[in-house]
Order: C-alpha cells, then structure tokens, then sequence
C-alpha cells in the first residue's frame, strides 16, 4: 500500500468557511459581472476558495485576507481561467440584472462607469484603455480618480 | 518629487484597480515603503474598493458552501505518487493553479481513513456486479427447477404406491 502524504496549509476548513461568510457574496457579485452566468460564477467562487490554501504565502504572514488581496487573486485566477468572458462589455440596457444594486456606478459619468469598469471588471490598465478609446492616460487616470471621488462621497 | 502630487495623479486607483503596468507598480510599491502618506492613502482607496464589491454582493447559491468543502477534504489527502497536476502555468503574474482532475475516483474519505483506486477498477467492479447478478438468477432458477423436480418425484412415488396396492 502507497503511504500518503498530507498537504500542510495553514488555512484551515474554519478559517475558509470565515473567509467565505465574510466575502463570498462579494466575490460571487463580483464574477457574476464579468462572466453573467450564475453556475460559471458559482464555480469560480468554488475554485478560488479551493485556491486560497495554496496561496496564502502571498497574503503575508498575519493570514489576514482583506478583500483586495482576494480580489487579485480573483483577477489573476480568472485571466488563467479559460471558460471566464473576461472581457467587460457595457450597454446601452445596463451593466447586468444586478446593477441597480450599484448606486455609485448610476452616480458616474458615462466615460467615469466605462473607465471604471473595464479597468475593475476586465482587468484592462490604464495604457489599454488609452489605446482603446483614443483617450490620453491622464485622461483616463482622471476619470478613475473622479470615479473614487463618487465611491468616497457614497 | 512631490508626494502629495504623485498621490493626486491617479496613480493610486489605477494600481487598487489592478489597472496599472508593472513599472508603475514598482515605483508605487517604492513610495509606499518610503511615504506612509501612500500607505494611507491606498489602505482608503482598498476600503472604498470593499465599499463597491459590498455594494454589488450577490448571495451565492445555498450549496455553494457545500461544494467548496467537499473539494477542500478531497484535496487534504492526496496520494504521494500522483501530484496535483498544475493547469496553465506560468503567466506574467506567475500564479500557478492547481486542478483536482486526478485519473483516480476517491472511494471514500475521512479524517483517519483514506483510499484512492485507479479508475480502470471501475469495470473490474462492474463485471464483478454483473456476474453476481447472474449467478443469483441461476440459482434462484435451479432452486425453483429442482423443487419443481422433487414434487413431481413425490408424485410418481405415490402414484407407484397407489397402482401397487391395487
């Protein structure tokens, strides 16, 4: 018989299960804007938490998750991730059924909402979106500024 | 150069936003060792990032939960001679990912007890269970057969015994 080997994580299933009633509505929220797709989005939130064990040595040593870090970690799992539409389409309709839930988005500009989005969605920089929309980087580094400027003011 | 302007330039909700290029990132992850007032700065910038992410929430399904800890207990234990394949390495971020798409069904699994079988089994198991069906209709089917056999011996026998007396 083959011995076994444990893989050693210093996550345990207590503290994934606070991670994930601390910020799974959130993540689930989140990929549901870039992939519209409730099962798709409800698998990515599976394979994330699945992931944080094997990447906890890049939250640092306190094992304290903010969301931001999560959220990287979302990023960079979705661009591996060939099944997620990662690219942020906006429409003329709205962003998606859940948007009304968004009052800091109604409260952008158009160009604000499009810069905003395209950069927190799809994960596209500064230089990308400059290129995109034939806007200088200034400009679009303006409107994200602006678009902190509404989430602050709530 | 002047911080505070360096702080007003946008700079900062680029890189929050995962939008900024990686020579803007290490010249901001630079200032913010140097200058606590960008530290500040981009801790404000992450909660107002958690203000929009509470603000778009969206409950998962209720067996989600249930999921990601079934696929938790089957990654505690692994066999030591298959390693977790890693899927689309590499990358400018250098995340690697690990799949659980072993060649290998997990039979079943507990905190002390573990047992892992290649999947070619699966058909062993399969013959094996057909078989044993097939040995049950046989059985059940001479058993009826010979009964069958021993009430109609019975009857000879007493016919026998009948037409001798007579």
């Amino acid at each position: 018989m083959k011995t076994e080997k444990q893989i050693s994580t210093p996550l345990n299933r207590h503290n994934i299960h606070e991670l994930y009633d601390k910020y799974s509505a959130m993540l689930f929220g989140y990929i549901y804007e870039i992939v519209r797709d409730n099962n798709l989005a409800e698998q990515h939130v599976i394979n994330i938490y699945n992931y944080i064990p094997d990447h906890i040595h890049e939250f640092g040593d306190n094992l304290q998750i903010t969301w931001h870090q999560l959220q990287r970690l979302t990023k960079s799992y979705l661009e591996h991730s060939n099944s997620a539409k990662y690219d942020y389409q906006i429409h003329n309709t709205g962003y998606s059924k859940y948007d009304n839930r968004n009052r800091f988005l109604r409260l952008m500009t158009e160009e604000q909402k499009q810069v905003f989005c395209n950069a927190y969605y799809s994960g596209k920089t500064t230089a990308e979106l400059s290129k995109e929309l034939n806007k200088p980087e200034e400009l679009i580094r303006s409107a994200l500024k602006g678009a902190f400027i509404i989430i602050k003011k709530g | 150069m002047d911080i505070q302007e360096y702080i007003e330039s946008g700079i900062l909700e680029t890189y929050v936003l995962g939008a900024a290029s990686e020579a803007e990132t290490r010249e901001l992850l630079y200032f913010k060792e140097k200058y606590p007032q960008v530290q500040i700065a981009l801790q404000e910038l992450e909660s107002d990032m958690e203000l929009i992410a509470e603000q778009m929430a969206v409950m998962p399904p209720p067996g989600t939960w249930g999921r990601i800890e079934a696929s938790i207990n089957e990654l505690t234990t692994v066999p030591a001679y298959e390693p977790l394949r890693l899927k689309d390495a590499g990358g400018k971020s250098g995340h690697h990912f690990k799949t659980p798409d072993r060649d290998y069904i997990e039979v079943a699994e507990s905190e002390s007890t573990h047992m892992t079988i290649h999947k070619s089994w699966k058909w062993v198991f399969a013959a094996v269970f057909v078989l044993g069906k097939i040995f049950l209709g046989c059985a059940i089917y001479f058993y009826l057969e010979n009964r069958q056999a021993q009430e109609q011996i019975q009857e000879l026998k007493t016919e026998l015994r009948q037409n001798h007396l007579r």
